[in-house]
């Protein structure tokens, strides 16, 4: 695809998805919200995994993090909503960029098994700090009679903000709070997957996928892996994070049982069956994992993680490369096929393919 | 003058030796060959100079520097580039991409002016078309776009070659790169050589086992064997030196 057709569906795409609130329910407006809270958190874990080869387990609890913040901040203190994901992008990174800085020392399985670690660590923390957090039941951005530890919250006794916190749409829009939610979502997830395709294209990008693939190749050539990829952590933490708000302003509630590692697994699992080392795999990704997750009946959510368990073992044996890679194969082989041996396939068979030590991974 | 200058430099890796109080001198703008049998220790030489492995002795001198006072990504930004024996080239970028990573150390922009795209943009096309250029010059500008994985094993070492001459280095460092080439491809890779040093005015330290490309460009020879330097001169006097004929022939008890 070049660029110009590029542009052209990206356009399309925008205003399809601009257009459908106006004329769908609203279950169907709040559905394509998830998708995008999912869509923008595993793109910060496609940044981190897919582009700078860190894995992590444990980006559901950045995501957490930005959810607490966002609730905590705006029914407790009165923080106006935009603020409080400020803050919560802001903590995210620096919480990220300190579990990067030992994530230095170590790679691939281990770190997986660390990160996975801070994944069941994060739900014990909230319930830890129940007095703050509203414990093992959660809290609510909106009042709702009858829910939740009465006593527990009476406890917490700053709720006098709770109720004007919610996240609704301002007067002058004319639309409804759904709406006027999924449209705030849209301009947040096309603001971050430019910037993320901005830094993804650009000479940190590239720096960033030598440290993935030959981290002393990288460093001869003047690239700064440490710092690199704590940076990255951050940002990928920080990505989560907004997640974690658009995640708070769409439900409503924070409770622990949001943030356990199924969400981890999930936002893997959204940027590994996209692409991972793709901006647009994290995107189709998410679209996959929510419909699948909406097609399992509710009854047998358990099911649902076999689903997944299924769907990206499938995926790693048919197309390692995700959604996208399994398009880019597709494309360079049709390309092929309409060259007809071009100059590119004249230069790749003057010999035969032999053995590269240190190239492969 | 000399641009490097290598004095008394010793690694150890547990109990080995590889490299023995190893001293010479590389002048400025010639074409410098290491050679010796397998394990003598040059490639742990190319592994010292650009910082990724720490001599427990001696110093290390480039255009008037201490090169051991830094740390290994800032070997690049003071014209010190290299390629590898094994190769080390990014398979999941295309090879202009991997060109252009050469030129990392100078171009400028961190995460955030690379975020936001801007001033980066203009140097971003800078950058490649420096890199195209180059790939043009080695003969590659057909497979530019082509992904770095699964070209054939000589396309590779040129684009290579063309990565460490993006940095656009004072000093070129070249791990065996005759290794694996087939014989018209190495006469024509010596040509490469000293074109490349005098279009762009370069010092080379080459490894290399191929002789007749050792003595057909370089002006200096460094014999090494177990570490130790055992010759240092012209490449007609190195040929004669008992010494490395001994290592190279052996006894012949």
């Amino acid at each position: 695809m070049n660029t110009r057709v590029r542009w052209a569906l990206f356009v399309a795409v925008l205003v399809v998805a601009a257009v459908i609130p106006q004329i769908a329910a609203t279950g169907t407006v709040n559905r394509m919200s998830e998708i995008l809270w999912v869509a923008v958190a595993a793109l910060g874990l496609s940044l981190l995994t897919g582009f700078n080869g860190q894995i992590s387990l444990g980006h559901g609890a950045f995501l957490g993090l930005g959810a607490y913040t966002t609730m905590i901040l705006t029914v407790d203190y009165g923080v106006p909503f935009a603020a409080a994901g400020l803050v919560a992008v802001a903590l995210a990174f620096v919480v990220g960029v300190a579990v990067g800085l030992p994530a230095l020392r170590i790679t691939g399985v281990y770190l997986a098994l660390v990160t996975l670690g801070l994944a069941t660590l994060f739900p014990q923390i909230v319930v830890r700090f129940g007095t703050i957090t509203g414990g093992s039941v959660g809290r609510q951005l909106l009042p709702r009679p009858g829910y939740g530890d009465s006593e527990l919250l009476d406890r917490i006794g700053q709720r006098k903000f709770l109720g004007q916190a919610g996240f609704r749409a301002p007067a002058w829009t004319g639309l409804a709070d759904d709406q006027w939610r999924f449209y705030v979502f849209l301009v947040i997830a096309v603001v971050a997957f430019l910037l993320v395709r901005n830094l993804t294209r650009s000479r940190v990008g590239r720096g960033l996928v030598a440290i993935r693939d030959n981290e002393t190749a990288a460093e001869v050539a003047g690239v700064r892996v440490d710092r690199y990829k704590v940076v990255t952590f951050g940002l990928s933490a920080s990505l989560a994070a907004v997640g974690g708000w658009m995640f708070a302003v769409l439900n409503n509630q924070v409770s622990p049982t949001s943030f356990t590692i199924a969400l981890s697994i999930t936002l893997l699992v959204a940027a590994v069956l996209g692409g991972a080392a793709s901006i647009v795999g994290p995107l189709l990704g998410a679209a996959i994992v929510v419909s699948i997750r909406e097609a399992v009946p509710a009854d047998s959510q358990r099911f649902s993680q076999v689903a997944f368990g299924a769907v990206l073992i499938i995926v790693m044996l048919v197309a390692p490369g995700g959604v996208v890679g399994l398009y880019r194969t597709i494309e360079a082989r049709l390309r092929r096929r309409g060259a007809g041996g071009a100059s590119n396939d004249a230069a790749t068979s003057t010999s035969t393919r032999p053995d590269v030590p240190g190239v492969s991974r | 003058m000399s641009l490097l200058e290598v004095d008394g430099i010793g690694v150890r890796f547990g109990g080995v030796v590889a490299l023995d109080g190893l001293s010479f001198s590389i002048a400025d703008g010639e074409i410098c060959a290491l050679i010796g049998p397998n394990g003598a220790g040059k490639t742990t030489l190319f592994n010292v100079i650009s910082r990724l492995y720490e001599p427990s002795e001696g110093d290390l001198r480039y255009a008037g520097e201490d090169l051991l006072r830094l740390p290994a990504h800032a070997i690049a930004g003071l014209g010190i580039a290299r390629t590898f024996q094994n190769l080390a080239l990014v398979p999941g970028l295309s090879v202009v991409e991997n060109v252009m990573i050469g030129a990392h150390a100078r171009s400028e922009g961190g995460f955030l002016a690379c975020t936001l795209g801007f001033p980066a943009r203009r140097t971003e096309r800078r950058v490649r078309d420096d890199a195209l250029e180059l790939l043009d010059g080695l003969g590659l500008a057909a497979v530019a776009d082509h992904s770095a994985a699964g070209l054939p094993y000589g396309t590779l070492k040129r684009i290579e070659l063309a990565r460490a001459l993006a940095a656009r280095p004072r000093l070129l460092m070249l791990d065996e790169p005759a290794s694996g080439l087939t014989h018209g491809e190495v006469t024509e890779l010596g040509d490469t050589i000293r074109r490349i040093r005098d279009d762009h005015d370069l010092t080379v330290l080459l490894v290399e086992h191929h002789m007749g490309m050792v003595m057909g460009i370089s002006e200096h020879v460094v014999v090494m064997e177990f570490g130790r330097k055992i010759a240092d001169g012209d490449p007609s006097s190195v040929a004669q030196d008992p010494k490395v004929i001994q290592a190279y022939l052996g006894t012949g008890s």
